[in-house]
């Protein structure tokens, strides 16, 4: 097959006699006899290479791609990666998913740009995660965060007279893992850890109890002495906003 | 032949499960483009056919690790035939043929290019081994860019480029005055460089 932009070249083309193809025939079979059958190793080598490299790619490529998506935040391209590894991290530490969750709502608590649009879900997903970990660390951190977010809220909210509720500056938030209790005992004395002295007495955060005032919760604080007319913020499953203080009436 | 890389892809399998009749099929598709491409890189029919049966029998030990479609089987080949013929063109460099009062068996036009005519022949041997191969891959083989760079292990667009520098090349050697033809080479000497 000479191409047109040079028919000159069609004179190179020779063609192999018959008995010159039947002796090279010959040839490529004893070969191919010489050589023998494909045994199954070769076939099952050629597998096992396949396999290898899945197992590797996996191997290296699904941590690298968690790792990569552990910063990330909703709505960004590796979040769905982040929540979808959780559930395999939560092996080692069952607190990963509540922990997610409280830093996601810190890190769009603390952007100044974005103040005042804390998206509902977000809240909810921190307070149902935090209510199903058994962190303390985590329920003082989101306790500061959902207080931060109360007196946003307010502040934007200009209209309304501060007459029934009036804006009370939550208490700083306490150094995580320290309780007033804690605080108030030396540590290395042989007590328990604040987080493990955490008995039946304490309230807890659950969306159930979230959803209405709870006296217990300020009348026996784990993190921080409130004034009386703290407010506690309060959240249900169907959002947050609402604010209670705890002095009655 | 040449223009059937697609049929080459039915035989595949077999070339890789080492089927005689794949082998013997293949053979049959790509024997005589192979043998042209040897004959006139090695000018030497009885040394081509031997680069020939050389690449199907390498071809029969590497076929279990043989890969992709039948376009790559025939680069496959085409680049086993262009070594065997360089470590022969390197072999007669070293060992260059010495007269001998031996007549050899066979006849003068079985075992060389006599046909050819000689001012393509001498246009030939004035480009470098690699212009003419790719001249020989393109345009009496018909292989692709895609598959010229798989059988000389180079990228395609570097391939294209030469093989565009090759036929110019080749097309300013053949429209030169018939001067060369007359006995004068001295223009043909300094060959290589395009």
């Amino acid at each position: 097959m000479t191409t047109p932009e040079f028919p000159e070249l069609e004179q190179l083309q020779t063609e192999m006699t018959e008995d010159t193809v039947a002796s090279q025939h010959r040839a490529i079979h004893n070969a191919i006899v010489a050589a023998g059958p494909i045994d199954s190793a070769t076939r099952w080598a050629r597998v096992r290479r396949w396999a290898v490299g899945l197992v590797i790619g996996f191997g290296v490529l699904a941590p690298a791609t968690a790792f990569a998506a552990d910063s990330a935040g909703p709505g960004d391209f590796l979040y769905p990666v982040k929540r979808a590894a959780e559930p395999v991290l939560g092996w080692f530490n069952q607190d990963i998913a509540a922990e997610h969750r409280v830093e996601e709502l810190e890190t769009v608590v603390n952007d100044v740009s974005r103040a005042g649009e804390v998206d509902d879900k977000l809240v909810r997903d921190a307070v149902e995660a935090v209510a199903d970990s058994d962190s303390l660390d985590l329920r003082i951190r989101l306790d500061g965060i959902l207080a931060e977010i109360s007196e946003t809220d307010r502040d934007v909210d200009e209209g309304d007279p501060p007459t029934e509720q009036p804006a009370v500056r939550p208490p700083p938030t306490p150094t995580p893992g320290r309780t007033a209790e804690a605080d108030e005992t030396p540590p290395g004395d042989g007590e328990p850890t604040p987080v493990s002295t955490r008995g039946p007495q304490q309230p807890t955060i659950t969306p159930e109890n979230l959803s209405s005032p709870t006296p217990e919760t300020s009348a026996a604080p784990i993190v921080t002495v409130r004034p009386e007319s703290t407010v506690i913020p309060t959240i249900d499953r169907n959002g947050l906003g609402t604010q209670d203080t705890d002095s009655p009436g | 032949m040449s223009n059937g890389a697609n049929e080459l892809d039915q035989w595949v399998d077999g070339i890789r499960d080492r089927s005689d009749a794949a082998f013997k099929a293949v053979h049959v598709a790509l024997a005589d483009d192979l043998l042209s491409f040897a004959n006139a890189m090695l000018r030497d029919r009885r040394a081509a056919e031997d680069a020939v049966q050389q690449a199907f029998i390498e071809l029969v030990k590497a076929a279990p690790r043989l890969r992709g479609d039948g376009r790559s089987l025939r680069a496959w080949l085409y680049r086993s035939v262009r070594f065997t013929c360089l470590d022969e063109m390197r072999r007669r460099h070293r060992h260059p043929e010495t007269p001998t009062e031996r007549v050899p068996d066979e006849a003068l036009d079985e075992q060389s290019d006599e046909w050819v005519d000689p001012r393509l022949r001498e246009a030939l041997d004035q480009l470098s081994e690699r212009q003419r191969s790719l001249i020989v891959m393109r345009h009496v083989g018909g292989l692709s860019g895609a598959e010229i760079a798989t059988a000389t292990r180079s990228n395609r667009t570097a391939v294209y480029a030469a093989v565009r520098r090759a036929e110019r090349r080749l097309r300013r050697l053949l429209e030169e005055p018939t001067e060369t033809n007359t006995g004068s080479t001295a223009t043909s000497v300094t060959g290589g460089a395009s």
